[in-house]
């Protein structure tokens, strides 16, 4: 059983990367979204005012 | 100094996640899986931070009813948006690690199925709260969805022992010390990333509060009028 899987996962260094640069990248995106929603905000706060 | 106070809770969460990082890429490798199973360390506390979120939401919502302060209703609509970018986050690291040792990407078994319908729940609510222009209205709907959709929260998390199936039980108790203390600091990171997310969210909710009021100010005759209910009173003003 142990070397059946072992042996499925032989490049399994792909799969951590592709899930840490997922989870990271998804992580990143929502800041830098959450900071031009903010700007946003502010900009039209301003025009308001 | 001020930058201190300022950013002292993002710079915690860089060090700690960045610990985190490392400690997940050097601790030793899991005997039956291998280096795939270094996948746990973020797909874990992403869904730890997605349930985290939710209980917030919930507590916002039941306070939101109890008090009727605005404040209740921008931290159950900071929480759960946040909570539904990291329940797709722990989807997709999920369906990564489950193509090398499941065999596929994706399966209808409890535990996905489960976390999906959270998902779509959550982008309902979020999708109600866009779809109500009334304050008051949007945040008593948004309170009362947002008490009920946590009911999904206990089914998620048990799901995998109530019906056995793929998905593996929860291995708090059986994993081994090196390997949980990774993975306790890979949550404690998590949780440092959510309060920067929320202390961020909560920001960008308050401007946009002031900022829908200021145009119901500028403009108290168009503001929700695309919604209201068509009124022959009106369209035959413009005869």
């Amino acid at each position: 059983m142990i070397d059946l899987v072992a042996a499925q996962v032989d490049n399994a260094w792909w799969y951590v990367t592709v899930a840490y640069i997922v989870i990271l990248g998804g992580m990143a995106a929502f800041v830098a979204w959450l900071g031009f929603r903010t700007r946003r905000a502010r900009r039209e706060l301003e025009q308001l005012s | 100094m001020t930058m201190i106070r300022r950013f002292w809770l993002e710079a915690a969460a860089v060090l700690i996640v960045a610990g985190s990082l490392f400690r997940s890429f050097t601790v030793e490798a899991d005997v039956v899986q291998g280096d795939v199973q270094r996948i746990m360390y973020v797909h874990v506390p992403s869904a730890w931070l997605a349930f985290l979120a939710f209980v917030v939401t919930m507590i916002g919502s039941v306070a939101w009813l109890r008090t009727r302060n605005r404040r209740w209703d921008r931290l159950a609509a900071s929480s759960a948006e946040i909570g539904v970018v990291f329940t797709g986050l722990a989807i997709l690291a999920g369906m990564i690690w489950a193509r090398p040792v499941w065999g596929q990407f994706w399966t209808w078994e409890p535990r996905l199925v489960t976390t999906a319908l959270l998902f779509f729940v959550y982008l309902g609510y979020l999708a109600l709260r866009r779809a109500v222009v009334d304050p008051v209205q949007r945040a008593q709907r948004a309170a009362i969805m947002g008490i009920v959709a946590a009911v999904q929260i206990p089914i998620v998390y048990y799901s995998v022992n109530w019906w056995r199936s793929l998905h593996q039980a929860s291995s708090r108790n059986s994993i081994d010390t090196p390997l949980r203390i990774t993975l306790l600091l890979g949550v404690l990171a998590f949780t440092f990333v959510y309060a920067v997310l929320l202390r961020r969210r909560l920001e960008l909710a308050h401007l946009e509060e002031e900022l829908e009021a200021r145009r119901f100010e500028a403009s108290p005759d168009v503001a929700g009028a695309g919604i209201t209910a068509p009124s022959l009173a009106k369209a035959n003003k413009h005869d």
